[in-house]
């Protein structure tokens, strides 16, 4: 391939299965593929990918990627060997987290098992107050050979620094790393203050814990894939996605690995944001059903919801990240009857070996996939393009199996599955929306992964959203996203204050210091601080709440709005979000965040260009819908030229997905080669 | 009702009842709501029988029945408007100890009655003779003031209304208080907008229909669980230490569990006379625990825990014992009570379930309370402090954890100390060696150590076993015992389990919890596990060859 103009990227993102890649010529997708990832060595997918791409990667001028490497250094406990310092007194922090058990009625419960086991956390004498005065002066005095003792001992390649109130003062944390940085060069060290300066030490514990316990083998991979792709000729800048949605250069990346965790499914949510911005709608639930889970988000005005509350693995990581909701329910997961008569499907899944009964590699549950084959909504002859020969016989006889178990004729059982992970897939969507606040008939879902657009439109249904949106390709979004997504990053500080004693100043002094720090951050990085753009907010609550909700203020530091306005603007907010509000109730701000965003060059990118069909490709088969057989149209996707409306029921098929439009709703492709489904 | 609506319909009604008790929490401003949870969250039919419930404390969780079927000896509930809720926090009627106020309140559709959503939250503090807690107390009347069952008018206003004024004017910390009861309130609303909101969906009569459907399904299971266990009498007791009046104990809990077929009765025939201290049982928390343990012994699933799982369970509660005491009984610390039932009861099973049940773990409650009034308002720390729970058949106990009957966080030691200036917290940790031995060991106890920067402090503590820790399963050890003390310039001030005291700046407070108890002979214990632990300091050089090596050295090989 020449490359004849505009830059020319890749974005390449490493699945379980597969590495998906897409190039892009300035505005224009000009290829994407897939090839099988390499666990064991995941630079050599990339390597493959670039390969397989055929470009030169000479020419390339930026290389985004995106890696399951850092969710699966901690899912699978395979991080380094690890260290954490506290303050004297306090070793038991994250062994007890916070004591109470996540499942009752379960006689053999145990927390999670922490990252750092108990003999690893050294105890530092030291005490900040939550003022940040200094109550006892940092002493080291024997710190360092007890260290020592355990890296001869113990192999610590990495340490977390995580000492009380280091939010409000990191003096004593800053002491400590230049302390080991002067005896032990070599070794990685964390500080709770530097990766997230906020209150409640457990969770800030967790975080900075995995944060060390990821960084060094992420800074291997980082460090072998950027050797290989030098060697290669790769000039270009290589990024890496986080799980904020935000790319940033690898260098930056390796200080802070933990940002890397969950941002697959965060490259998703950027890739489809942007697709359907350019198709006009801003806000979405999107949808990514895949083998095993389903992940759900909702965006509101073109930006996806954030959270800083999330687990990994019973692990709290409390940064910043895009609000992803995740259920076990996939195109792999078992239907089962429990001892009570109750139907359940998932969390079990058959994953991708031996996957569902119908792939005919030995598995014998029932699953969603091999329903859809039942059912009628996926054809053996073309599933996968027809790469993969599907075994009805082995589908029907695990269907068999359960009809029998429930007691139902099979094909009112195989409906009953499609039915309950429907209603499963659902209630992710319902938390996303109706239980924060928002009314999901404001909100079109955006289906993509190898399942949701088989699902999306009777999800639609059971919410009331009345537009479906598959994207041209549903199966790449996130190597997609990759391009897309903007260079950001987040900077928070804990400073609890009464809302009602701000002033103008005072918000002003706070935010210039959370500023210093990102200029500094993005200075590295070679962005011209101009190019930035800042969102300011503050983390609120009533004085005594231990919740704060994140609101916006850029009208109070760039716009018109007065100090004074603080408060009403909270209860307000608080009302819009539990139903209540308490105006007699003192108001207090406890965290300042600041959003910093360079826009990436690459706004929109247009779908590649279809192959005009000089026809359009249909066939007519049985689809078994509401308990009866009803005759229904299959079509060719990439024979629909743009504006061809396809009345439901109707199935549309491609390479790697596959569409249903349920009786009632209309499909229609739109001039960027998308699958508009509308409720008619 | 197919088994596939059944099971949307009952995981929407489990989901409804979590997402009340998240905006409950996370919308609350005393510490015991939004950081330990304290608190439950459940919808229930027209007739006051539980359809489903959240993920919070069970021991409130369970308790809500008991308090529908209360206030359905006063009312009609199908008679309800929509305006009017109906509360209990009467221990001799329906309620637990006075703390916890259940709210419920009707769940309309198409003017009609359906159902009931109820959000139970135990208050900071409503009264009585001390903040928060008041270890002396013997009679209800010290505890705080007594809502009977009674019916209000709930209205935006209702801070104004008579019942509103009342409240204020009878708690010390109504800042926080009083939005700890709107959460409640916004918690009840919650639950009736979905369920109606499921009506609309499936229609009134499947949800009518499905109420009944899902007990059946919970009773199936129970029922099909209980057939497994022999018929026959089994026999268990367990004690507690004192009542906090300096009474001489022990008090002593004793259950026949009857197995007849698929039916379970608890026995409690033979249970000490009521005590004069405030570690009475009320009848309702007698229920609770009965069922909290039953069902953990049988391992229910979440869906299952609705009153249909709860029918083929019966409790004989004797009038006028410490599982059934009569007013005005004081009741305030009847959790760590309530734990010597739930011994008993695994006690008693042992025999015929022994991979079932669990060795005793501390298996108090360990409630701490620390209050001050500064320039005329209080402030009120309330905190419950995890403890080591009892080994199982194939595992150890865990390690500093909240025990099964409730599930309190903590209360994180930087919130702590932002938030009371008056003390700082200097040790919060496992205590190495507490975990009893045996071939599974027991957990570790904790301990917090706190610095009081301020004089008069009041400190309030109700826990027990500080003297004597439960022994183990099948030949299993007892662990440590807890303590409590003060070290005040050089003198070091042993408190009870049961206290009330005023404490000075400089004081240094220790309240620590004990160990769980071990399962099997000590000689049966894996020597890797030994080194494990004494790798990790959960056990000393001390511990490891007094209790372990000794017993391997002289274990025989088989």
């Amino acid at each position: 391939m020449t490359v004849t103009n505009g830059e020319a990227r890749i974005g390449i993102e490493i699945g379980g299965t597969f590495t998906d890649w897409v190039v892009t010529e300035g505005d224009r997708v000009v290829r994407i593929g897939k090839v099988f990832s390499t666990p064991a060595h995941p630079e050599v997918g990339v390597m493959n990918a670039l390969a397989e791409a055929g470009i030169g990667v000479e020419h390339l001028t930026t290389l985004v990627h995106g890696s399951t490497i850092a969710t699966n250094v901690v899912v699978e406990r395979k991080g380094a060997v690890t260290a954490l310092l506290t303050t004297a007194g306090f070793r038991d922090v994250i062994a007890i987290q916070r004591q109470a058990k996540q499942r009752l009625f379960d006689l053999f419960y145990k927390h999670p098992e922490p990252l750092v086991p108990r003999h690893r956390v050294l105890e530092v004498s030291e005490k900040i107050g939550p003022d940040g005065s200094v109550r006892q002066p940092l002493s080291l005095d024997g710190l360092l050979d007890r260290l020592d003792r355990l890296i001869q001992e113990d192999g610590i390649e990495s340490v977390a620094v995580c000492l009380l109130h280091a939010y409000a003062n990191p003096e004593h944390e800053v002491a400590v790393e230049r302390a080991i940085a002067a005896r032990f060069p070599g070794l990685h060290v964390s500080l709770s203050s530097d990766v997230l300066p906020r209150f409640r030490e457990y969770e800030r514990a967790s975080t900075v814990v995995m944060s060390a316990y990821t960084r060094p083998v992420v800074d291997r991979y980082l460090g072998s894939l950027e050797q290989r792709l030098a060697e290669a000729g790769f000039r270009g800048r290589l990024s890496i996605i986080q799980a904020n949605g935000g790319s940033v250069p690898a260098l930056a990346i390796r200080r802070h690995a933990v940002k890397m965790i969950l941002s697959g499914p965060a490259a998703g949510v950027v890739g489809a944001t942007a697709i359907a911005a350019d198709a006009g709608l801003k806000d979405i639930i999107t949808f990514d059903m895949g083998g095993t889970s389903t992940d759900v988000c909702l965006v509101d005005g073109g930006e996806p919801k954030v959270t800083s509350d999330y687990k990994i693995a019973g692990l709290p990581l409390a940064l910043p990240m895009i609000d992803i909701v995740t259920v076990g329910a996939g195109g792999g997961s078992i239907a089962s009857i429990d001892q009570g008569g109750i139907m359940q499907v998932g969390p079990a899944s058959a994953g991708a070996d031996p996957g569902p009964a119908c792939y005919g590699r030995g598995g014998h549950h029932f699953t969603v996939t091999d329903a859809n084959v039942i059912l009628g909504f996926i054809r053996p002859h073309t599933f996968y393009g027809g790469r993969l020969r599907l075994d009805m016989d082995a589908a029907r006889a695990a269907l068999d199996r359960l009809a029998a178990q429930v007691g139902m004729p099979p094909l009112e059982a195989a409906e009953g599955v499609r039915r309950l992970v429907n209603f499963t897939m659902a209630q992710a969507m319902r938390l996303v929306s109706i239980e924060r606040g928002h009314d999901p008939r404001d909100y079109a879902v955006v289906a993509y992964g190898g399942g949701g657009p088989l699902h999306a439109a009777q999800l639609a249904d059971e919410l009331g959203c009345a537009q479906v949106l598959v994207p041209h390709n549903p199966g790449i979004i996130s190597a997609f996203g990759l391009l897309i997504a903007d260079t950001q990053q987040d900077f928070l500080v804990t400073r609890i204050m009464p809302a009602g004693d701000a002033t103008r100043q005072t918000l002003l002094e706070t935010f210039a210091d959370l500023e210093a720090r990102a200029r500094a951050e993005f200075d590295s990085y070679g962005v011209p601080w101009p190019t930035v753009e800042r969102g300011y907010a503050l983390d609120m609550r009533y004085v005594g709440q231990a919740y704060e909700l994140t609101m916006p203020v850029d009208d109070f530091i760039s716009g018109p709005a007065t100090a004074d306005q603080l408060v009403p603007r909270f209860h307000e907010f608080h009302r819009a979000r539990y139903g209540h509000a308490s105006s007699r109730e003192g108001v207090e701000i406890a965290n300042f965040r600041l959003t910093a965003v360079h826009r990436s060059t690459v706004r929109r990118v247009s779908a590649a260009p279809s192959v005009a069909a000089d026809r359009i490709v249909v066939e007519e088969a049985p689809v078994r819908l509401n308990g009866r057989e009803r005759a229904c149209l299959f079509y060719r996707r990439e024979s629909l030229p743009p504006a061809t409306a396809v009345a439901g029921p109707a199935v549309v098929e491609e390479g790697t997905a596959t569409t249903f439009v349920p009786e009632g709703w209309t499909g229609t492709i739109d001039r960027h080669g998308n699958l508009f489904m509308r409720r008619t | 009702m197919d088994p596939v609506l059944l099971s949307i319909i009952g995981h929407a009604y489990v989901a409804t009842a979590e997402e009340m008790g998240v905006n409950l929490y996370r919308s609350a401003h005393s510490t015991i709501v939004r950081e330990v949870r304290d608190m439950a969250t459940a919808l229930f039919d027209a007739d006051g029988n539980t359809v489903a419930m959240a993920n919070w404390i069970p021991m409130l969780l369970n308790a809500m029945e008991p308090a529908a079927q209360a206030l359905r000896r006063h009312y009609d509930f199908r008679q309800l408007r929509p305006d009017e809720a109906m509360l209990t926090n009467d221990p001799f009627d329906g309620g637990q100890h006075v703390n916890d106020i259940l709210l419920f309140t009707p769940v309309f559709v198409d003017g009609e009655v359906i159902g009931l959503s109820c959000a139970n939250v135990h208050h900071l503090d409503l009264g009585g003779g001390a903040p928060a807690n008041n270890a002396q107390a013997t009679e209800v009347y010290q505890e705080g003031i007594v809502f009977p069952p009674m019916k209000i008018t709930l209205g935006a206003d209702w801070e104004d209304s008579p019942f509103g004024k009342f409240l204020r004017a009878n708690i010390r910390v109504p800042e926080k208080t009083i939005p700890d009861f709107n959460a409640q309130i916004a918690a009840c609303r919650t639950g009736e907008a979905r369920v109606a909101a499921l009506c609309r969906k499936y229609g009134k009569d499947t949800i009518v229909a499905f109420q009944q459907e899902i007990q059946r399904y919970s009773e199936r299971i129970i029922r099909s669980a209980i057939e497994t266990i022999p018929d026959g009498d089994y026999r268990g007791e367990a004690h507690m230490e004192d009542d906090g009046t300096g009474a001489d104990g022990p008090f002593t809990i004793r259950v026949t569990v009857r197995i007849r077929g698929s039916d379970m009765i608890l026995d409690f025939t033979g249970t000490d006379a009521q005590a004069r201290g405030f570690i009475n049982i009320p009848l309702a928390s007698t229920y609770a625990t009965c069922r909290t343990t039953i069902m953990s012994i049988l391992q229910a699933g979440h869906l299952l825990v609705n009153a249909g799982a709860f029918r083929p369970i019966q409790v004989v509660a004797p009038p006028g014992t410490l599982v059934n005491p009569a007013r005005p009984a004081a009741t305030r610390a009847r959790t760590s009570t309530c734990y010597k039932i739930f011994d008993a009861v695994n006690y008693a099973l042992a025999p015929v379930l022994p991979d079932k049940v669990i060795a005793p773990g501390f298996d108090c409650q360990t409630g701490i309370s620390m209050a001050l009034r500064h320039e005329g308002r209080y402030r009120v720390l309330s905190e419950v402090l995890g403890a080591g729970v009892g080994a199982l058949h194939n595992q150890d106990g865990a390690d500093g954890m909240i025990m099964h009957l409730t599930n309190g966080m903590n209360t994180p030691v930087e919130s702590v100390e932002i938030e009371f200036p008056f003390l700082e917290i200097l040790r919060y940790g496992l205590v190495a060696d507490s975990g009893g031995p045996g071939q599974c060991r027991g957990g570790l106890g904790m301990e917090r150590r706190y610095r009081i920067l301020a004089d008069g402090v009041n400190f309030g503590l109700h826990s027990d076993r500080h003297r004597h820790a439960a022994p183990g399963l099948f030949g299993g050890q007892a662990g440590l015992p807890g303590a409590c003390f003060v070290e005040r310039a050089d003198e070091v001030i042993t408190l009870g389990s049961k206290v009330s005291a005023t404490l000075r700046a400089g004081d240094l407070l220790t309240v620590r919890s004990g160990g769980g108890a071990g399962y099997g002979p000590v000689e049966q214990r894996d020597p890797r596990l030994v080194e494990r632990d004494l790798r990790e300091d959960r056990i000393s050089p001390q511990h490891a060859a007094r209790v372990y090596h000794e017993a391997q050295r002289s274990r025989v090989p088989a």
